[in-house]
């Protein structure tokens, strides 16, 4: 398993030789996944800079724990663990300071608000006026934003990264089961939220 | 955006979610699952700015000296990110960063605990420097009331005399048994040791602190709480004034503090405080003043004292009339002549037109002698 996983994985190979001291692999393994991770915090937390200074973080912790790595699983699945640690570290500092510019997080029980609010918002979004993609992808991200942070990342990782059910479980900590039911929630808060702009555009 | 390929033999997510015809909320035509779940690629994808990896290469490349995470772990210690697994423990992969900053950590402890034994061997706890100043702290009135060793040279060096009057209300007795009681201090802090004591006579002082009865316990007790709420300038001062009363070779300063102490006691105990919490100025000014009041105003030529109040001078017995009544009236008759008798008690009366005074009238006093009445009746009543 380790040696098919190794073998098979680029980014497993390259960590490997990071781990042995091989400093141009780890400019190989920055430049292979820092768009990717670029955009999973960009819409994770809506912010660009802030979408860079977490992947930044993500690579010195895959820096520091270089020594200690071991191919016992994908590195895709190991540094998307990394990942949701790192947002999650990012959640409870702005949960103590409340001065970081995290979109607002809407949970299933009070996204009720959330709804209200994008259904508000998409009433000046109708087909009529939405001629281009700027503004349909402003009702996506705002729909995403209604999200928790766990169902943001499940669904990121699902869509962004085309994790499966199992990976993203080894991610996020979770049950795969706990994941299916993270997801199906997810899903029916999206449409829930882009409801009031597909009605406007079926009208 | 690079978009990995997802694994055959796991699920995929995508290939979970129902179709929009098995999906039973689907019955919404306005919204098909799969345009939801579509809907998420119109998301663009971010392209890092050009100097991202540059600058993640240079933080990355921080000396390993310097590389505690920002978190305050020591690189691979951070179990999620090592371990693969949030909240998991990892053993195989933490063992080894165990091992790395175990020595460490058990450096600091024993550097820390090193520190904490020399610091209780060398700095003296509370306790100690109250037992080790315990002369000062069992006599802290007298020490302050002679305030500094500069006061005590300056009424040495300025040859004030001694008080002449006795402090008010205070016999003969009492001034001697103060000034008894003001030597037997002097011994006792002689006798007390050095204000400062080695780790030895802080445990023995101990020992006789816990020997002593409760009432005098309780009250070194309000005199180390009145020492400890001194400042550190004022602390210094009073162990100063202890080692140099203590000193037998300064027995100039010994009798400066007997005269001054002296010269307080004049004052009524509830002034006393305010002359000794004057400034060593102002107590100099004080003694100048009322050493010269003292020596203008001797109680023992006129009898006055200017210090005792004027309620209380009618009954010093010191006080004497003015000569010129102590000699009497002036004579209206000559030697010669008989002295008419003078009547006893209010007399006959205010005149023969007013009738008989309410007096024992004739018959009623006692017969008229010719014997001349006594030398007192023949002077001015004392006022």
């Amino acid at each position: 398993m380790v040696s098919e996983t190794a073998a098979g994985d680029p980014s497993t190979e390259l960590m490997l030789r990071v781990r042995d001291g091989d400093a141009v692999a780890f400019e190989h393994l920055v430049n292979l996944w820092q768009s990717r991770l670029v955009t999973l915090f960009l819409h994770h937390t809506g912010d660009h800079s802030t979408a860079e200074d977490l992947a930044q973080e993500v690579f010195l912790r895959v820096y520091r724990s270089r020594a200690n790595y071991q191919p016992t699983a994908k590195f895709t699945t190991w540094i998307h663990t990394i990942a949701n640690n790192v947002a999650s570290d990012l959640r409870q500092r702005s949960y103590r300071r409340r001065e970081y510019g995290v979109p607002a997080n809407v949970s299933a029980s009070s996204s009720a608000i959330g709804l209200e609010q994008i259904a508000v918002d998409a009433s000046g979004l109708m087909p009529a006026r939405l001629a281009d993609r700027t503004e349909l992808q402003a009702v996506v991200q705002q729909a995403l934003s209604t999200l928790n942070e766990r169902q943001r990342m499940a669904v990121l990782l699902a869509k962004f990264e085309q994790c499966s059910y199992e990976e993203i479980a080894a991610a996020m900590n979770l049950t795969v089961p706990a994941v299916k039911s993270l997801l199906f929630r997810a899903r029916d808060q999206l449409r829930e939220a882009i409801a009031p702009y597909m009605q406007g555009d079926q009208s | 955006m690079t978009m990995k390929q997802p694994a055959e033999d796991a699920a995929s997510p995508r290939e979970a979610l129902p179709t929009p015809v098995s999906d039973a909320d689907a019955t919404d035509p306005s919204l098909a699952l799969a345009d939801v779940w579509d809907l998420l690629d119109v998301l663009p994808a971010a392209v890092a700015s050009p100097d991202m990896m540059a600058s993640t290469i240079e933080m990355a490349a921080v000396p390993a000296s310097a590389a505690i995470s920002r978190t305050g772990s020591p690189i691979g210690t951070d179990s999620r990110a090592t371990s693969g697994r949030v909240g998991r423990p990892a053993p195989a992969a933490s063992w080894p960063s165990v091992r790395q900053w175990l020595p460490g950590a058990a450096l600091v402890l024993a550097s820390l605990l090193a520190g904490i034994a020399v610091g209780r061997a060398t700095a003296p706890s509370p306790e100690s420097a109250l037992l080790a100043s315990l002369p000062v702290v069992q006599h802290l009135d007298l020490l302050r009331e002679a305030g500094s060793v500069a006061f005590l040279e300056a009424v040495a060096k300025g040859g004030y005399p001694p008080p002449r009057r006795p402090p008010p209300a205070q016999s003969k007795a009492d001034v001697r048994e103060d000034a008894e009681e003001f030597d037997a201090a002097i011994a006792a802090l002689r006798a007390g040791g050095a204000v400062t004591a080695d780790r030895e006579t802080v445990s023995l002082r101990r020992e006789q602190v816990l020997r002593m009865p409760e009432a005098q316990r309780r009250q070194l007790e309000r005199s180390a709480e009145m020492f400890q709420r001194l400042s550190g300038a004022d602390r210094s001062e009073l162990i100063a004034v202890g080692r140099a009363l203590a000193d037998p070779g300064r027995e100039q300063l010994l009798k400066a503090a007997r005269l001054w102490h002296a010269w307080v006691q004049l004052r009524d105990p509830a002034d006393r405080r305010d002359i000794i919490d004057l400034s060593g100025e102002d107590r100099l000014e004080w003694l100048d003043r009322w050493s010269r009041i003292d020596s203008r105003q001797d109680p023992r030529q006129d009898g006055r004292d200017p210090m005792r109040p004027f309620y209380d001078r009618e009954r010093d017995p010191r006080r004497r009339p003015p000569p010129e009544f102590q000699q009497g009236p002036p004579q209206l008759w000559r030697d010669d002549h008989p002295r008419p008798p003078r009547p006893r008690g209010p007399g006959p009366g205010l005149g023969p037109a007013l009738g008989p005074g309410p007096g024992p009238g004739p018959g009623m006093g006692p017969p008229p002698t010719d014997r001349p009445p006594p030398p007192e009746e023949t002077q001015a009543p004392p006022r």
